[in-house]
């Protein structure tokens, strides 16, 4: 091989992948736009001393059968022993954290429980056109060393669409705003 | 090797400048030693400066971490952009003045090494202080990143001929492309592959540049530059194709002929590493296919008994490779 052409193919390489990605950029995602605004929580129900379900396509707000947080014995001085049959909440929020994500603007942002108890919701996994919330988790070489990156998809059985959700590695759909 | 006269000319000047002095070319014509055994020594004082002048540099450069990170908040914005990019930027100078003017390279190499690692982090340092909202903050650093490494290509081509430089130009070239890269990763709304797959064709197409260039750099003075990239892009190939394989059963097969490719080539461009390259990747792969679908069939222990097995094969196999068709060249 000549040198020239080496050089050539050492700046033509990432320039075409750069080049083919980019591309994509400008192509519309509308065919696989998923329809339905959601609700999403990013703890589960045994996190909070207070946690939040679905009845009758309404939120309601449960109390968790967990104890508080701050009232862990302090494992590090030995005068307590924590008791194994003891459930403790998981995060000091008294709580579960709500948010909402528009489809339509791409935006998410937290809601508060008497917000959401104007919409009706639909509990289920899957909305009612399809779409399944996926986490994806990607860690690879790149760059010769690492690269991590997650996002979270909205896919159904033919297409898939990025949506951009309040960083943590728990996203859950609590409901799907039905109306 | 030097003609006479040049040789006396270059004593002339050594003389002037004090560089060596009546008695010190009186012992090295005393001297008992045979020309292999000067050779010799010569290179490994030669090696040994050239390492503890660029073991300064990082010691230096560590210095500098602890000091700016005592005072990091007391510094304010502007200051803590000035004690790391303005840092940066005038060890470059003084690198290259050292380098270029005064022809003191070894001691210009250790600013150059100072500066390679502040102004990347003084960048990081700027951009994250100017936090632009309208354009992403990735295609900033992208281009910025692009910029320096045409500063520097510009420097190292026409002045400094610097394996350093080089080393640093396709740092900053390829940090640049990896911004880029997130860029557009984070425009395209939908998923155009699987992102994991996505992201081994990013690194699959920076290894080539990185096996082209290195293959380029062979032809110029730069040669243990050319060795570096080349064997890292050998490097990073194998490992992204590796990573295109995973859960493709017919991909698997044939990454087998992609390894056997890489010890032919060790053994066409007599080169150890990328023989070690591809036996490291070669029992790596062996393991992973082992685990994979035989650790269930044949038991976990007999498994392991196989791949150490296989192991011992191999290692005996590129020992005498590296013997036959490497070394002895």
């Amino acid at each position: 091989m000549s040198k020239k052409l080496a050089l050539i193919l050492a700046f033509f390489a990432p320039l075409l992948f750069l080049s083919l990605l980019g591309l994509f950029v400008f192509i519309p995602s509308n065919e696989i736009q998923p329809r339905y605004d959601f609700i999403y929580s990013t703890s589960s129900f045994e996190d909070n001393k207070f946690y939040y379900k679905i009845v009758n396509n309404k939120i309601e707000k449960v109390e968790s059968n967990c104890r508080a947080f701050n009232s862990r014995p302090n494992l590090e001085n030995n005068n307590t022993q924590a008791n194994p049959t003891t459930k403790y909440c998981r995060t000091d929020k008294d709580t579960q954290e709500l948010f909402l994500y528009r489809i339509g603007d791409g935006n998410s942002r937290q809601v508060s429980f008497e917000e959401v108890k104007n919409y009706k919701l639909d509990g289920s996994e899957i909305s009612p056109d399809g779409f399944r919330l996926e986490d994806n988790y990607n860690s690879s070489s790149f760059f010769v060393f690492g690269s991590s990156q997650s996002r979270n998809t909205l896919r159904n059985k033919n297409s898939k669409k990025i949506v951009n959700l309040e960083k943590n590695f728990n996203q859950k759909v609590f409901g799907w705003i039905i109306n | 090797m030097l003609t006479k006269t040049q040789f006396l000319q270059e004593t002339e000047i050594a003389g002037k400048l004090n560089l060596v002095s009546k008695d010190e070319l009186i012992n090295a014509f005393n001297s008992k030693k045979q020309p292999s055994e000067i050779l010799s020594s010569k290179s490994a004082s030669f090696d040994f400066a050239k390492v503890l002048s660029l073991v300064g540099g990082g010691i230096v450069f560590l210095g500098i971490c602890f000091l700016v990170g005592i005072y990091w908040f007391s510094l304010g914005d502007i200051g803590q952009v000035i004690v790391t990019l303005g840092s940066g930027i005038t060890a470059f100078i003084v690198g290259s003045l050292l380098s270029y003017s005064l022809k003191q390279k070894f001691t210009g190499n250790s600013f150059h090494l100072i500066a390679g690692f502040l102004i990347p982090i003084g960048i990081f340092v700027w951009l994250s202080k100017l936090s632009p909202s309208n354009i992403g903050i990735t295609i900033v650093a992208s281009g910025v990143f692009l910029a320096l490494s045409i500063i520097y290509f510009i420097f190292d081509f026409k002045l400094l001929k610097s394996n350093l430089i080089t080393l640093f130009t396709t740092f900053y070239a390829s940090l640049s492309y990896t911004f880029m890269f997130t860029f557009f990763f984070e425009k395209i709304d939908f998923e155009i592959i699987n992102d994991q797959r996505l992201y081994f064709f990013a690194s699959l197409a920076l290894n080539i540049s990185y096996l082209m260039l290195g293959y380029f750099l062979k032809y110029t003075s730069r040669k243990t530059a050319s060795s570096i990239i080349f064997n890292l892009g050998f490097f990073g190939l194998l490992g992204s194709l590796l990573g295109l394989t995973i859960d493709r059963p017919i991909l698997e097969i044939l990454y087998v002929f992609v390894l056997s490719f890489g010890v032919y080539l060790s053994t066409r461009i007599k080169s150890g590493w990328v023989l070690a390259i591809s036996i490291i990747y070669l029992l790596g792969y062996i393991f992973y296919l082992t685990a994979r679908y035989f650790a269930e069939i044949i038991g976990w222990p007999v498994a392991l008994i196989l791949g150490g097995l296989l192991l011992i094969g191999i290692s005996y196999f590129a020992v005498d490779l590296n013997k036959r068709f490497i070394k002895k060249t």
